[in-house]
């Protein structure tokens, strides 16, 4: 009897998800294509669950960090002074969150504190890119010397001084953004869009389970 | 092997008892010579002479199976065994000794087949037949053949040839000689004395001084590194001081001269022109997809954007499907909105930060009308004009296959710069029109306010841009310059 049921356990665990997903995931396509009202009712209801499963999936992840930064803290792992300051703000801006996300707390807390400390690291980039333009764009072979040109024509075609120099400078930059640049990234989009319609396929049919465990999913 | 001089003409070694051949003969060359017959009593190994057993042939033997030959010796072995008793091994080594040399693939008369070969194969199988003899039994004539381990271990038979007297096989009998001509001890040549020249010897006697001086190159390399060090974070804090100062200084001072020399690219113009062909109260859905990062030219393309939208009189449904743009695009409706006298809910709604990766854009346009998210929309069908700022190529790409590809609603999009490129295809696709306009970075907002009429932070920050811009150039210029005048210098002294 035990048997039995654990290999209806067994069974559920691997079947059953496999099931929803291949069964929820066919529908939403067809409701991607055809416009027929009952499949538009269930569409819209799983899309709706979708935006709900997703909230409480970022609910989950916060608790999630909070609890490894407990572990540490309370086994005094490495680096368990940096959880404490994780720690410690996270609940500030959750409690200064209580009233809603755009009370004056978190207001506070984000106009003063997370955009300029965001902004600057984002801004140090430029600093990084001149010395990376200085040390790496060196002219070694002929590949290099179409590469530093391209480089060259576009960062001076792009504002207004690439048009002082001359006409054919911005004319030259929206070519090379226009032609090659485009072609590749065409390319590059259209290999994705397949890779992404191999990888859902895969999922459809049951070959890919990524909703599943790793104990589940090499069985 | 003795390593004993001897004179020529000797050919054994007096000491060991080796043969010795003369130089330039190989052993393979002369034929083998019997060996003396051992003494009656039980040799040791102490004796120095070559002891050799009558059935001997050179080969070390056990002593079973001299046991086993004595046995055999008896007449209890089969007929083909005792024909080959019969023939004495002595007369075998004479024949061996008086053997012709063989030609190249001849056999020696040993080796081959004895023309009864088959007749005593046959007498063998007869015998088995007859004693009838089962798959996996030992016959009689074999089992005779078996030691007797109760008559007690004899000692085995002493190994044939001379014992070794000397070296690490000191005693052993039966050890393979090794070719004379390597035993043959060398004197060592004396060299003969050189008499070094005077810069040899001025060279070898600085040599030796350098030698002999303690050697201290940790400091020296210290000190080279150290310059090294300096020398690379002095041209890395120069780098750094002239791309602040080309940002800083053109703000500073106020120049203008950018709004004077600017030119409006096409997909900017599509863009303005887009949104100038809205009617009144039109409701466009605006989405703010970035972050504090791309804040920079993200902020005034909204700006711009909304001041735009909100004097053509249309509603805007802001959202956001990141939280910092949810945010930013607060901040940034608040105030547009205040500079045309609106509140929120008159011209423009804020739905917030929307969850679900790709479920939020559909989600969004459906749940608009279902949910009752908004009074303005009564279906998407509704919405006149999708306007994306996209801080990164994935959130553009998440409207334009959620909304725009299913419901076909117009688009247009702002990106920051990184994501230009990702963007263009979209833009440049005229079969379908999937972006009906596109303005890139803190450039397309400089162009959206010139096109506007309405001076902004994007046209104040464009002197400040080229400058940095020629700057970068510059240094690839100057870094190229370094890296040619290195290679020839290293071409020069090389």
């Amino acid at each position: 009897m035990r048997r039995i049921g654990r290999a209806v356990s067994v069974g559920l665990r691997r079947s059953l998800p496999m099931a929803m997903a291949m069964a929820i995931g066919s529908l939403m396509l067809l409701d991607f294509f055809f416009d027929e009202a009952h499949i538009n009712a269930l569409g819209g209801f799983f899309l709706e669950s979708t935006v709900i499963i997703v909230a409480f999936a970022l609910l989950l992840g916060l608790l999630n960090v909070l609890t490894v930064h407990l572990r540490r803290i309370i086994k005094r792992e490495g680096g368990w002074i940096y959880s404490i300051a994780l720690v410690s703000i996270a609940l500030i801006v959750i409690i200064a969150g209580i009233p809603g996300p755009e009370s004056a707390g978190v207001t506070w807390i984000f106009d003063h504190i997370q955009f300029p400390l965001q902004a600057a690291t984002f801004s140090l980039l430029a600093f990084f890119v001149a010395t990376a333009a200085y040390r790496g764009l060196r002219v070694r072979s002929l590949e290099a010397l179409a590469f530093v040109l391209t480089a060259v024509i576009v960062l001076i075609g792009q504002v207004p001084v690439g048009r002082y120099l001359g006409e054919f400078v911005p004319a030259l930059k929206d070519w090379i953004l226009n032609v090659p640049s485009t072609a590749g990234v065409r390319g590059i989009i259209i290999g994705v869009a397949l890779g992404t319609i191999a990888t859902g396929v895969r999922v459809l049919m049951g070959f890919d389970r990524p909703y599943t465990s790793e104990r589940d999913s090499t069985q | 092997m003795c390593d004993t001089p001897h004179p020529a003409g000797i050919t054994e070694c007096t000491q060991c008892g080796a043969r010795l051949l003369p130089l330039g003969v190989s052993p393979s060359e002369v034929p083998l010579e019997p060996l003396r017959p051992a003494e009656q009593s039980t040799p040791s190994r102490e004796d120095e002479g070559a002891v050799v057993e009558e059935s001997d042939l050179g080969e070390g033997e056990i002593g079973e199976d001299v046991g086993v030959a004595e046995k055999v010796g008896d007449g209890t072995g089969p007929p083909w065994l005792r024909k080959l008793e019969a023939t004495p091994v002595g007369g075998l080594a004479e024949e061996a000794a008086g053997a012709e040399k063989l030609e190249r693939g001849e056999l020696p008369d040993w080796l081959e087949l004895p023309p009864d070969f088959d007749e005593m194969l046959s007498e063998a199988a007869l015998i088995a037949d007859e004693e009838g003899v089962a798959a996996a039994q030992i016959p009689p004539w074999l089992e005779a053949l078996r030691p007797e381990p109760e008559e007690g271990v004899e000692e085995p038979a002493q190994a044939a040839g001379p014992t070794e007297a000397a070296g690490l096989l000191r005693g052993i009998r039966g050890t393979l000689g090794i070719e004379p001509i390597l035993a043959i001890s060398r004197r060592s040549v004396p060299v003969e004395p050189v008499a070094p020249s005077t810069a040899a010897q001025e060279r070898a006697e600085l040599f030796g001084a350098v030698v002999r001086e303690p050697a201290r190159p940790g400091v020296m390399i210290a000190q080279r590194r150290r310059v090294e060090t300096l020398a690379a974070s002095s041209a890395r804090w120069m780098m750094y001081l002239i791309l602040a100062a080309a940002a800083v200084v053109p703000i500073l001072l106020g120049s203008r001269w950018s709004e004077t020399n600017m030119t409006v690219t096409g997909g900017t113009t599509a863009m303005y022109e887009a949104i100038e062909g809205l009617p009144q109260g039109a409701v466009v859905l605006v989405s703010h997809d970035y972050d504090p990062g791309v804040a920079g030219e993200m902020i005034p393309q909204a700006r711009v954007v909304l001041n735009h939208l909100l004097e053509r009189g249309a509603q805007v449904i802001s959202v956001s499907l990141t939280p910092e743009g949810a945010r930013l695009s607060r901040r940034v409706l608040d105030e547009v909105g205040a500079s045309h006298g609106y509140a929120e809910g008159e011209g423009y709604q804020t739905l917030g930060y929307v969850v679900g990766v790709e479920a939020g854009p559909r989600a969004v346009v459906e749940a608009l009308a279902t949910a009752g998210w908004s009074d303005l929309v009564g279906g998407a069908e509704d919405i006149a004009l999708i306007v994306e700022f996209a801080g990164a190529p994935e959130y553009l790409r998440l409207w334009l296959e959620q909304v725009q590809g299913p419901y076909g609603i117009p688009m247009v999009a702002g990106v920051s710069a990184t994501a230009d490129p990702f963007a263009r295809p979209y833009y440049r696709n005229e079969a379908s029109r999937q972006l009906m306009g596109l303005m890139t970075g803190l450039v397309g907002a400089a162009e959206y306010e010139l096109l506007s009429g309405e001076a902004g932070p994007a046209l104040a920050g464009m002197d400040s841009q080229s400058v940095v811009h020629v700057a970068i150039v510059l240094l690839i210029l100057v870094g190229n310059v370094a890296y040619f005048g290195g290679r020839l210098r290293g071409r020069k002294s090389g």
